[in-house]
């Protein structure tokens, strides 16, 4: 067993110069292409990353776009609707304020018209009252004794019987006056009425001053008026219908 | 089976120096390294050729290796670990080629290799955790321990190169044997064998080297 | 012939089959374990290949220190000649 130290030496050299060799020769360009690789890898994800930020921006740039439009537009359909409101609110107050005018206008024809029918009324129903006043005085202006002997001789027999019948004596003629009768009116009337009626015919005079003039006969169950009420009374009926 | 396979085998002197056998054959893989990555790594490029795809998964399956053991950045160990395991495989590869011998087959070669290693042992536990440190911990678990401890490292060193060299040696000697007995077709399996026993003795005393180094840097429990 | 270059050849042999012996079988069980551990756990093959070579190296360094013996016996030995 004897060792060459000549050849551990050389050896030891040689295989510091293998170090030497590969350092040189083998990882230090292998560690240079992995690095570059490395850096090439980087450049590209930053290109990418690069692009990817640029299309991110385009991508926010069109976003801020759209959100102006789409406040733009909402601006202007606000401002249409105000402009619309606006001009209802406009039309409606023309309107009111037109219909408020035509209100008042038709009221006040309404209550001129009105002023005028009432005069117009008013003068009619003045010339009517004179009328009627006019009619129920002159018929009854003369004496009531001849028109009551002249209805009287004037109806038929039979009317007069019917009439004739219903007085009794618990049921007399009861003449009824406007003005009190004296004592020679009421002679007057009784002898004209049995003359007519019958001698037994009870008569009793009242005196009643809404009856305005004339006289009115009441049998028990029909009643014989020649007063100016009744005139008028019958002139009302008949303007009413 | 008249030469000794413990006795260096001189092929010539330069001035007063014998030049051996081994030292001849390392200087062989040293042209060859030197050529081919002339040729493949002279100008690195981006996209890799062939040859430098073929280099780059070398080397990058050393560092994942070593990176695996050691737990930290290949890189700083890759010179002294990674040549460890290229020179290694060529050197215990060379008996493929015919007149050569495996350097590693005597003795010079492996005690050289170790003797580095033992020196870059302390060498990065010194520069990764410091000298006080790094000594300090020859101390424990137990100062009575040192004797034991500075033993240790000398027999894990002795070992390291006694692996290579009896493996290498020895499987020669068996293909000396073989050749002797059998002649022509029959140490084909052998040598074959050889390739893989080189291959793994390389990938032994590499990571073997890798681990002691990892102790020391304090990436590895030994 | 020598008795000492005798008992050299015996003591060569010795070493060699005592020393294959014992690291092949403690490298049997090495094995097994490992082989064991990886079918338990593939996903650790890698530490465990990696921990199992180094096993083994360690475990083959004996057999390869009886294998130098033998040799120097054999080749080197300091009482012959």
């Amino acid at each position: 067993m004897q060792i060459d130290w000549w050849t551990l030496g050389l050896q030891t050299v040689n295989f510091l110069i293998v170090i030497w060799l590969l350092c040189r020769f083998l990882y230090r360009p292998i560690r240079k292409v992995i690095a570059d690789r490395e850096a090439a890898d980087r450049a590209a994800t930053e290109a990418a990353e690069a692009k990817v930020r640029s299309a991110e921006q385009a991508m926010q740039a069109y976003q801020a776009k759209l959100d102006a439009f789409e406040a733009e537009k909402q601006a202007q359909i606000t401002s249409l609707h105000e402009t619309l409101e606006a001009e209802r609110v406009k039309r409606l107050a023309d309107v009111q304020a037109e219909a408020e005018a035509a209100l008042t206008a038709g009221r006040a024809k309404i209550a001129a018209e009105k002023a005028t029918a009432q005069t117009a009324l008013r003068a009619d129903i003045v010339a009517l009252a004179e009328d009627l006043a006019r009619k129920a005085l002159s018929s009854v202006g003369d004496d009531p004794l001849a028109a009551a002997a002249g209805y009287l001789d004037g109806v038929t027999a039979t009317e007069l019987d019917g009439l004739k019948q219903q007085l009794g004596p618990d049921a007399p003629i009861t003449v009824i006056s406007a003005q009190e009768f004296g004592a020679k009116r009421q002679a007057k009337w009784r002898m004209a009425l049995t003359t007519r009626l019958g001698p037994d015919v009870p008569v009793t005079f009242q005196q009643d001053p809404s009856l305005l003039a004339g006289v009115e006969l009441h049998f028990p169950h029909a009643a014989l008026r020649f007063s100016a009420a009744d005139r008028l009374h019958r002139a009302a009926s008949a303007l009413e219908t | 089976m008249e030469a000794s396979p413990l006795v260096p085998d001189i092929l010539f002197h330069i001035g007063f120096v014998p030049i051996s056998r081994s030292v001849v054959t390392t200087w062989g893989i040293m042209a060859l390294l030197f050529v081919v990555l002339r040729v493949s790594l002279g100008t690195p490029k981006v996209n890799a050729g062939p040859a430098q795809a073929a280099l780059e998964v070398v080397v990058l399956a050393i560092a994942d290796q070593l990176q695996q053991v050691l737990n930290r950045d290949p890189w700083p160990y890759m010179p002294l670990l990674g040549s460890l395991f290229i020179f290694l495989g060529l050197a215990n590869l060379a008996a493929v080629f015919p007149g050569a011998t495996p350097p590693t087959g005597h003795l010079e070669t492996p005690a050289a290799l170790a003797a580095i290693v033992f020196l870059s042992v302390h060498y990065f536990g010194i520069r990764t955790r410091g000298a006080r440190k790094y000594f300090g911990h020859y101390l424990e678990p137990n100062p009575f321990l040192l004797p034991l401890n500075v033993l240790g490292d000398l027999t894990r060193t002795f070992s390291l190169m006694i692996r290579l060299f009896g493996n290498m040696m020895s499987h020669e000697f068996v293909i000396a044997i073989v050749v002797f007995l059998a002649g022509l077709i029959v140490p084909v399996p052998f040598l074959l064998l050889g390739v893989l026993i080189g291959i793994i003795q390389a990938y032994i005393f590499t990571i073997l080297a890798t681990v002691y180094i990892g102790g020391a840097i304090g990436a590895v429990e030994t | 012939m020598n008795y000492i270059e005798i008992v050299s050849i015996i003591g060569a042999v010795i070493a060699v089959s005592f020393g294959a012996i014992f690291p092949a079988y403690s490298e049997g069980r090495a094995i097994a374990a490992a082989m064991e551990a990886i079918a338990r756990q593939p996903e650790a093959a890698g530490t465990l290949s990696r921990t199992l070579f180094v096993g083994l190296a360690m475990i083959e360094t004996m057999a390869i220190y009886c294998l130098v013996i033998a040799l120097l016996l054999l080749y080197a030995n300091p009482f012959v000649g």
